[in-house]
């Protein structure tokens, strides 16, 4: 086969630019619906609190249970897998443990005793799981995520404590949504 | 020298080997993601897949979920060997002197 130093390198080019798509595609896959899900919970959910924080409660205890079924058929879909795990991922596997000793430790820090502070709790070790997302599955994007929005939660709950809920609507869950309706253009 | 490997040089293949060789060792990716990232139909892409099935380059497993039939696609070692050695020598051919 005879191939000129100017059709290997648009070999290699094509190669490059398809290796590139590709990963950013799978990177995002299905994870921009379940950002723009949980964006929209995290939105709606604390508008809600800062309304009034008993009903409030109430229904964002029924968002999340949405959530957590639309989480699930989402996940169904999802467009790779491991052969050797069916549809579960071995980075996801390796989660857990670190999840697990973080909370248990930012718990013992936070110390969280009212209904604020127990949000608080939930937002960051959600933005720790991003972030541990990030760094096992090798997803920039989520690993920033993760880290913006922790900040994000600390800076509401210690500077706009009367606030916090609605901070926490539209800098926590809007950061969510922005970023799954961002990527959602790399598929 | 490594050498270029025919049967990956065609174009949509080479694409086709190109972004499955980015996925872990057993790690699949699904055929409609596929054809959606290639921009090619459901038989061109077919037709390139069963080619690399038959140099032993990929491994396809049909599944259902939900009752649908969904087909993955994963690398072999045998494929991702001679991926390998395609590019080292698409390498070999830019950087070697030219004829004077």
């Amino acid at each position: 086969m005879n191939v000129t130093s100017e059709e290997a390198q648009a070999g290699l080019d094509v190669i490059q630019e398809t290796q590139n798509r590709f990963k950013k595609a799978i990177a995002s896959g299905y994870t921009s619906h379940l950002l723009i899900l949980w964006g929209l919970i995290g939105f709606f959910g604390f508008t809600s609190l800062q309304i009034s924080p008993y009903w409030g409660g109430l229904f964002y205890a029924c968002l999340d249970i949405v959530g957590i079924i639309l989480t699930i058929l989402i996940a169904r879909h999802w467009p790779t897998r491991s052969a050797s795990q069916g549809d579960t991922s071995q980075q996801m596997k390796r989660i857990w443990p670190a999840l697990l000793i973080y909370a248990l430790i930012w718990a013992w820090i936070l110390k969280p005793s009212d209904p604020m502070q127990a949000c608080v709790y939930v937002c960051t070790v959600c933005g720790f799981v991003y972030v541990l997302i990030g760094i096992l599955c090798r997803v920039p994007f989520m690993f920033w995520l993760g880290n913006i929005i922790t900040l994000l939660i600390l800076v509401g709950y210690y500077g706009l404590p009367t606030y916090f809920y609605a901070w926490t609507a539209l800098f926590g869950g809007g950061t969510v949504l922005g970023t799954g309706l961002y990527i959602r253009r790399w598929r | 020298m490594a050498q270029l490997d025919t049967i990956i040089h065609q174009p949509v293949r080479l694409r086709i080997m190109a972004s499955v060789v980015t996925l872990e060792l057993d790690e699949q990716v699904d055929f409609s993601t596929l054809k959606k990232l290639l921009d090619v139909t459901d038989g061109n892409l077919g037709a390139h897949i069963s080619k690399l099935e038959q140099a032993g380059y990929i491994v396809l497993e049909k599944t259902f979920v939900d009752k649908k039939p969904r087909t993955f696609v994963k690398a072999t070692g045998r494929g991702r060997d001679a991926f390998t050695d395609h590019v080292t020598a698409l390498q070999d051919i830019i950087t070697r002197p030219e004829p004077k």
